[in-house]
């Protein structure tokens, strides 16, 4: 039985994600194990070396990964992923993602970072090309949605939001 | 059909605009050390929201508020012990509009920690309170003086199991440094805060705990815990019946204290200012009230005399660090 | 029958404090403000009682906590608005309630799930106040029984609920958890506090905040998979429901409403067990004893039930050890304590004999909190749905910003933010290879219960394990995990027999 996730339209990329999965499991066991022999050691009544308790998860994560691979014989796990012009607007969405804690909340402040951010990402998720119109009614909503939201954190939840430090808005 | 939406969004978007504007406007006034303070302060917190620390900066920050006569915002940074909030406090600008209320924990954040704390890189504003350590016991045990506890843990190495917030913390640091003056040899318990330390002992799962006042005294109104003394210089103002260790005997002084910092190069000016703001509110007997009922014991300390304390305490702090084997820091 | 006179004159000595109409306004006040608190994710019930503690200085002490427990109640129920809604679970303890809460709101019933929830928490707040006020010093006598060895199976019984809340391979449910147990060691060690997996870095030393994991890998993780699939897809119809409709789903489902519930109270009133562990645990149980498991994570009405009744009943169990006691159970009950002592009462025994009237204040408000939950919830339920037919490409950016702006304001730290996107990639891959977040995120809650109790419980002991057995409750709690093991093998064998295959 093949456990398939379905894009509707899209045939999309199908990749086999169990051994890569794995993989990168066998990547962080390795890390674990390199790193804990650098821990000091403790004795039992004095709470117990810190490395014991990740080795034995280092353990356990070996144990089902190796156990889904040899399941995965069977019946192995195909990921659809996208392409085309849907893989690039998901990869832009999370590059702007990571973008916005290092770049632009940092430089710009909250107010401004998330505007910039929400306007592209509106507009591109669009089905049709965007009118003039559509256009200024996008920046109206993204602007009403920063402020809304603006408006609950710092002045409901007295949350201080980032201030921008080129902008300091 | 979509005009109409357009229209309504319109309007929407035009009142929000209209209501948010002169809230935005509002932080842009001109700040300079000679206005200082005319805008929003904010109050770095290096612990969590509802904590012991927090619920106290709250009270007090609403009397702060009315000297200052500019609104004090709390803003909590927790993580790494208080490191994370103080790097945070570190990095802000340094004009007085951000400062920091950190413990004596983040003293010992110079030496205890990897990466260490640059405690040298803030700029001492003011002590407020100090929080002196309970070497407190179950209400049932059979321990009715210090020196019976003293005795008892003299006589079997280790077998007093003692409760505290975690290696390394202040907690831990003057109650280990206080035993190992007396020469007891205690098993220390990590619980990971005051409050599950204390509940610890009133549940009869450790035998000591060395939590501050602070922590204790929800279960000293129930008549679950007894404190056998505190480890200050002097007798707590709140509860004068109980005795210092000194007195008892013990060679031996050291206790909490929670001061108020700015970033460093922030200006004389600005600091001066601030230390007013604070030494006037420390004499309102309203204000000494409400610490009081919570347990907060008002110690003010002037820029200058606090940078001598720093002066005489840190290095003491270093030593106790040194002796108890808990230095990480190269 | 005398005990019970007592304890009704008792709760009824305040009622005067809601005879003013301030208190009321006042009430009413804090359930919005509990709704806000509890919808917006990183915003946490601790968090809104901590801000407003010095809004109470002006009311009297009664009023001031009749605003706090509402305050305190309502952010607990409104939790589950998010998690149905949007898949972020607005605080911790909602997290099961999203397992099905959102499947149904994808199906066009968010209306009806909200619905659900909201009676639920209702009728599961009120059996934990029920509790609290009739049968207190029995749940303390349990309560008290709790030390660090108890601590170590509770969290062992915890991690047995993964093969419940895993979709799809129990193996890939276990090596999420384990996954989630890892993340949970970075930072420094609980108990000699040594750095670990922390890349040298300050940032990391005091580990990851939970709450920035949960938004990552359920709130945004979610966004990425709707943006490759959904968005110019329109969005989903919904369908109203009426109000009789939410008390039949739930007063049809009795056993299951007051199991979930007792369950709720009784691990509330466990000192730092809390109401996230509560609901997992019920949601597990719901899903063992139900004759539809299959159902559970596709929009079970048992499962918002089981999770939504629990966390809330629990809000009355964590009161238990804080009236009774002065015990702070969790970190809201720890805040109401600070609240409290401010206005110069200290909980606990004695307050029950010197005030009585401020013992009742507290029973009395969380009552009329749970009226206002079910107000709210229920007349709200329909524009709570309308939310959902906001077009995608609107939407998923919003929600977004709002994932950032949680995680950030946690802890007013950007490096929160930029974690909270990497969870929500990872949690966007390990979906795409079949593994569900939920597990991983139950291993982050538990592991450093398990880890911490375990060595702590090894420094009491002075090494040895005897403990665990020669306790009385922990040998019983012992029993049970057995109990599920064996019974949950028997099934997975009974299950391959009748079908083959996985």
């Amino acid at each position: 039985m093949n456990e398939e996730i379905q894009a509707p339209e899209d045939p999309g990329l199908r990749v086999p994600v169990d051994i890569p999965v794995a993989v990168a499991v066998c990547a962080l066991v390795g890390y674990i194990l390199i790193s804990t022999t650098a821990f000091p050691d403790v004795e039992w009544n004095r709470g117990g070396s810190p490395g014991f308790y990740p080795r034995i998860l280092a353990i356990l994560l070996t144990i089902f990964a190796a156990s889904m691979v040899w399941k995965s014989r069977r019946s192995p796990t195909i990921a659809v992923f996208p392409h085309r012009r849907r893989a690039i607007y998901l990869i832009s969405c999370i590059g702007g993602s990571v973008l916005m804690p290092l770049v632009l909340m940092p430089l710009l402040g909250f107010r401004i970072a998330a505007f910039m951010f929400m306007y592209p990402v509106m507009l591109a998720g669009r089905s049709t090309r965007p009118t003039r119109r559509d256009l200024l009614l996008t920046a109206g909503v993204a602007v009403l949605v920063t402020t809304i939201i603006y408006v609950a954190f710092v002045y409901l939840a007295r949350v201080r939001l980032p201030r921008g430090a080129i902008t300091n808005w | 059909m979509k005009m109409r939406i357009v229209a309504r969004t319109a309007l929407v978007a035009v009142l929000f605009l209209a209501l948010a504007l002169p809230l935005w406007a509002s932080g842009a006034a001109e700040q300079t050390p000679e206005t200082y303070p005319s805008g929003t302060v904010t109050s770095i917190i290096p612990w969590p929201a509802g904590g012991r620390t927090d619920l106290a900066a709250r009270v007090w920050a609403s009397f702060l508020e009315q000297e200052l006569g500019v609104p004090v915002v709390i803003s909590n940074m927790a993580g790494a012990g208080g490191v994370t909030g103080s790097n945070t406090l570190i990095r802000a600008r340094p004009d007085g509009y951000t400062f920091g209320v950190l413990s004596i924990s983040l003293n010992l954040s110079m030496w205890t920690k990897t990466p260490p704390f640059e405690f040298e890189r803030l700029e001492p504003v003011a002590m407020l309170f100090s929080a002196p350590m309970t070497v407190s016991v179950a209400a049932d045990s059979p321990w009715q003086t210090l020196d019976e506890l003293i005795a008892y843990g003299r006589a079997n190495p280790g077998a007093l199991r003692h409760a505290n917030s975690g290696s390394g913390t202040s907690q831990h640091v003057i109650s280990a440094a206080f035993f190992q003056t007396a020469g007891v040899e205690v098993t220390h318990v990590p619980y990971g805060g005051d409050g599950p330390a204390a509940t610890a002992l009133a549940t009869g799962e450790v035998e000591v705990a060395g939590a501050p006042m602070i922590a204790m005294q929800p279960f000293l109104d129930g008549g679950d815990v007894r404190i056998l003394a505190i480890t200050g210089e002097q007798r707590s103002p709140l509860y004068p019946d109980i005795p210092t260790v000194r007195e008892l005997g013990y060679d031996f002084a050291l206790e909490s204290f929670d001061g108020i910092y700015v970033p460093e190069n922030t200006p004389r000016a600005v600091i001066d200012r601030l230390d007013a703001a604070i030494a006037r509110m420390a004499q309102r007997p309203d204000f000494i009230e409400a610490m009081h009922r919570i347990s907060y014991e008002i110690a003010y300390l002037s820029t200058d005399d606090f940078r001598e304390y720093l002066a005489v305490v840190n290095p003491q702090l270093e030593q106790v660090v040194n002796g108890l084997g808990l230095r990480l820091a190269p | 029958m005398q005990y019970i006179q007592e304890t009704f004159a008792l709760w009824s000595s305040g009622i005067h404090i809601f005879t003013s109409f301030d208190t009321h306004l006042l009430i009413f006040v804090g359930s919005v403000i509990g709704l806000l608190f509890g919808t917006l994710p990183g915003l946490s019930s601790s968090m809104a009682l901590a801000i407003f503690i010095p809004f109470t200085f002006g009311f009297t002490p009664h009023q001031g906590i009749a605003f706090l427990i509402t305050i305190y109640t309502t952010s607990v129920f409104a939790g589950a608005l998010a998690a149905i809604l949007v898949n972020i679970p607005g605080t911790p303890s909602s997290i099961s309630t999203g397992f099905d809460g959102y499947p149904m709101a994808q199906r066009g019933e968010a209306g009806r799930a909200v619905g659900i929830a909201t009676v639920a928490s209702a009728l599961g707040g009120l059996v934990g106040l029920i509790f609290l006020m009739v049968f207190s010093p029995m749940i303390v006598l349990l309560a008290r029984r709790f030390g660090s060895w108890e601590y170590v199976l509770l969290a062992v019984m915890g991690v047995t609920m993964i093969s419940y809340i895993s979709k799809g391979s129990i193996i890939k449910g276990l090596l999420g958890g384990t996954l989630g147990l890892f993340i949970a060691t970075i930072g420094e060690d609980p108990i000699i506090s040594y750095p670990r997996f922390s890349f040298g870095t300050y940032q990391l030393l005091g580990g990851i905040d939970f709450v920035v994991i949960l938004i990552g890998l359920f709130g945004l993780a979610e966004v990425f998979l709707q943006l490759e699939k959904h968005i110019r897809a329109e969005p989903v119809v919904q369908t109203v429901s009426g109000f009789g409709r939410s008390f039949r789903d739930v007063l049809s489902r009795p056993v299951c409403l007051i199991r979930s519930s007792l369950i709720g109270t009784v691990i509330g009133a466990i000192p730092a067990a809390g109401p996230s562990i509560a609901s997992v645990v019920s949601y597990g149980v719901a899903k063992r004893s139900s004759r539809n498991p299959e159902e559970f994570g596709n929009g079970s009405i048992d499962g918002i039930l089981a999770a939504e009744s629990s966390n809330n009943a629990s809000v009355g169990g964590a009161l238990i050890p804080m009236m009774t006691l002065g015990i702070p159970g969790d970190p809201m009950t720890a805040v109401l304590i600070g609240a409290l002592l401010v206005h110069g009462l200290s909980p606990g025994p004695r307050l029950f004999t010197d005030n009585p009237a401020y013992v009742s204040a507290v029973y009395l408000s969380y009552a009329i909190a749970l009226v206002w939950v079910l107000i709210n919830g229920l007349l709200g339920a329909r524009w709570y749905a309308k939310l959902l037919s906001i077009p995608r490409h609107v939407l998923l950016p919003m929600i977004m910003v709002l994932c950032m702006v949680g995680s950030y304001s946690l802890n007013s730290n950007l490096f929160d933010v930029l974690i909270m996107v990497i969870f929500g990639v990872i949690g966007y891959l390990l979906q795409k290879a079949a593994i569900s977040p939920a597990p991983i995120i139950l291993g982050v809650v538990l592991g450093p219960m398990f880890e911490t109790n375990l060595r702590r419980s090894m420094i009491l002991s002075r090494g040895s394990f005897m403990p665990f057995v020669t306790r009385p409750m922990s040998l019983a709690i012992l029993a049970v995990i057995a109990y599920i093991i064996v019974s949950s093998v028997r099934q997975a064998r009974r299950a391959g027999k009748n079908s083959s295959g996985v």
